[in-house]
């Protein structure tokens, strides 16, 4: 990515005296790494996992999925009258 | 506007206390989470998911918002700007994400309790919360971090901003 060039046909940092433009530090570029792998790996459980997560499920359908009661009582131990 | 450095002291003061608050709050909403997803007692786990709705509304929200307004104040208030910094761009969108998605998740925590709050309701049907939870932990431990090492690293709207700052004071 490159910034915009000004009037004279010069760069900005290639200059007598500039900086050289920087590249994002190894920690960043680590760090997206990290984050992408993790973004997939989010994305892959939602689609292996039935999508029983995602966006979805932050809204009012779930409010109607939670009343219903339709899931089942996985632990009997704590199903029925309190 | 830079701030003076009495203001910037205590907004950095409050920074501190809310972004430590907000995550002790969440630590004791994942503690909630042990007894709704372990007790054998319907009581206790109805208590454990009750008790998650106030936690989240008058704990964790207050705590997300108070940190996330005193970061940016104290981002612009200060030399180190808003888009200067990877440290400070990546803080600011890791806890814009946590923020968003606390808030998003908040009908479904009100529906837990709703669910809990009926004698009628089968608890069998709530699962708690804890990828919510402890992954929100997780990704405010990046900030958490990165706010206290303040690695190195210019974006390059900071490095054209050093640029600028170095040509003016060249010139003046």
């Amino acid at each position: 990515m490159t910034g915009p060039v000004p009037p004279d046909g010069s760069r900005p940092g290639t200059g007598p005296g500039d900086d050289p433009a920087p590249r994002a530090p190894r920690w960043v570029q680590v760090l997206g790494v990290l984050v992408a792998v993790l973004v997939l790996a989010a994305v892959a459980l939602t689609v292996l996992g039935g999508g029983g997560h995602g966006p979805s499920r932050h809204g009012s359908d779930q409010v109607q999925y939670r009343m219903d009661g339709d899931t089942g009582a996985r632990d009997p131990a704590r199903s029925g009258p309190a | 506007m830079m701030m003076p450095p009495r203001l910037r002291k205590f907004m950095l003061t409050v920074h501190v206390a809310s972004s430590v608050g907000w995550l002790g709050a969440i630590g004791a909403y994942i503690a909630l989470n042990v007894p709704a997803l372990t007790s054998t007692d319907p009581q206790v786990v109805r208590a454990a998911y009750l008790m998650m709705e106030p936690v989240a509304w008058f704990g964790v929200v207050p705590m997300a918002l108070a940190a996330l307004l005193t970061g940016i104040v104290q981002s612009l208030g200060t030399p180190w700007g808003l888009l200067r910094h990877y440290w400070v761009v990546i803080s600011l969108g890791l806890t814009v994400f946590a923020t968003t998605i606390l808030l998003l998740h908040l009908p479904a925590i009100d529906s837990m309790a709703t669910v809990a709050g009926d004698p009628s309701a089968d608890l069998g049907a709530l699962d708690g919360d804890l990828f919510h939870s402890v992954g929100g932990l997780l990704v405010l431990l990046v900030p958490l971090v990165l706010n206290i090492y303040k690695p190195r690293g210019l974006t390059r709207y900071g490095w054209r901003k050093q640029q600028e700052q170095r040509r003016s004071g060249r010139v003046a």
